[in-house]
């Protein structure tokens, strides 16, 4: 297979960013709380996007695309940062690629992405997606897990949210 | 505030306008990411392109000690038994590096798209780098016994030493107990220990969505 042309691929990585970012920065907060996290996580993702393009072949939206390509590269993003700890490897963040504006999201949105970040990393894929209204067949895709699986760990979740807003009501 | 409300608030708020990204920047960061791997790649492929020059490079001098003596020579039975042994354990060699860059390209394609698929190729990776660098490392260390052997062998049939007479150069046993140190003692156990935890801390996360 010819590899398609850098040019071809840069404008279908922009229009895919122009439209979907916000799913892209979703992925990113939720895996990553400081900003500089957030910066390098999001260099990666957009790496592995820019990189999954050719293998794009349309059998699912581009918004599922970017979803799986986006936390595939988050749930394995440890990494870089894993070298750095030992001292193998300066961590090499791209200050200015990901500007923060000051504003600050809905209260509500900011006690769910704390939440998230309390899950263990494979169920935040899973809570990312029943939050953003996918199917739980789309989901069981996405996370290569059983739909009954799926919908164990969905009503966990469930439970485990329903449960802190009880608490954090109460007190 | 109750789930529904939350999750009401999830599906209707967009981060897009609390970030900016910096577009010019990012494609300079995706061109050096590019650039750094097909580098990396670049080297993988000449180191295997050179060891396997090499190993063919033998194969054709132990051939022609065999099959080309100058006129005043007699190829005694020696000859013939180390022509042959070279020729096949170069070719052998040469073809298990074939075999081994081959069995990467089709593990890669028995994985889908999903997240469980990406930590089972993730794993499978790891595990090939730690395995396939041992084999890797094995075959450097046969290539440089063959080599070795065969740079002093047709050093001595050249000048026409008979078999007895071999004046063995301790050349080629410092390069093999050389390169057999660097590859047990540095390279193997740097590259499993490298790719242990991180095969573990994957293996965990593979546990977990499995629901374990």
């Amino acid at each position: 297979m010819t590899p398609m042309p850098d040019s071809e691929r840069d404008r279908i990585f922009g229009d895919w960013l122009a439209a979907h970012k916000g799913t892209l920065l979703k992925v990113v907060c939720a895996y990553a709380s400081e900003h500089a996290d957030r910066q390098d996580l999001f260099q990666e993702v957009a790496l592995q996007i820019w990189l999954s393009v050719d293998a794009y072949r349309g059998d699912s939206g581009v918004k599922t695309w970017m979803y799986r390509v986006a936390l595939n590269a988050a749930i394995s993003w440890t990494r870089k940062q894993e070298r750095h700890q030992r001292g193998k490897q300066p961590l090499e963040i791209v200050d200015g690629l990901l500007v923060a504006s000051g504003a600050e999201a809905d209260p509500r949105v900011e006690w769910l992405y704390r939440q998230i970040a309390q899950l263990k990393a494979s169920d935040r894929s899973v809570a990312l997606l029943m939050l953003d209204g996918f199917a739980y067949k789309e989901i069981a895709a996405i996370a290569g897990i059983s739909d009954g699986n799926v919908a164990v760990k969905i009503n966990r979740i469930k439970a485990t949210l329903t449960a802190q807003l009880a608490k954090e009501a109460a007190s | 505030m109750n789930l529904d409300d939350v999750m009401g608030a999830w599906r209707s708020h967009d981060l897009s306008p609390l970030f900016g990204v910096d577009q010019t920047l990012l494609h300079q960061v995706l061109r050096q990411e590019q650039a750094r791997a097909e580098k990396q790649l670049r080297r993988m492929r000449w180191f295997m392109n050179v060891v396997t020059v090499v190993l063919l490079i033998t194969a054709a001098l132990f051939l022609a000690i065999m099959i080309d003596p100058k006129d005043d020579d007699v190829l005694v039975v020696w000859d013939y038994v180390v022509g042959i042994v070279g020729v096949v354990a170069a070719i052998v060699l040469a073809g298990a590096l074939f075999a081994l860059r081959r069995s990467r390209r089709v593990r890669d394609q028995g994985f889908d798209d999903s997240v469980r698929d990406h930590l089972r190729r993730h794993i499978s990776q790891l595990d090939d780098e730690s395995v396939g660098e041992r084999r890797l490392a094995l075959i450097v260390v046969a290539a440089t016994l063959v080599c070795g052997s065969a740079i002093s062998i047709a050093g001595h049939r050249i000048n026409d030493v008979p078999w007895g007479e071999f004046d063995w150069s301790p050349l080629p046993s410092v390069l093999i107990l050389l390169c057999t140190y660097l590859v047990l003692f540095r390279w193997i156990p740097r590259a499993r220990s490298r790719n242990l935890a991180r095969q573990r801390q994957l293996e965990a996360l593979l546990k977990e969505l499995d629901g374990q």
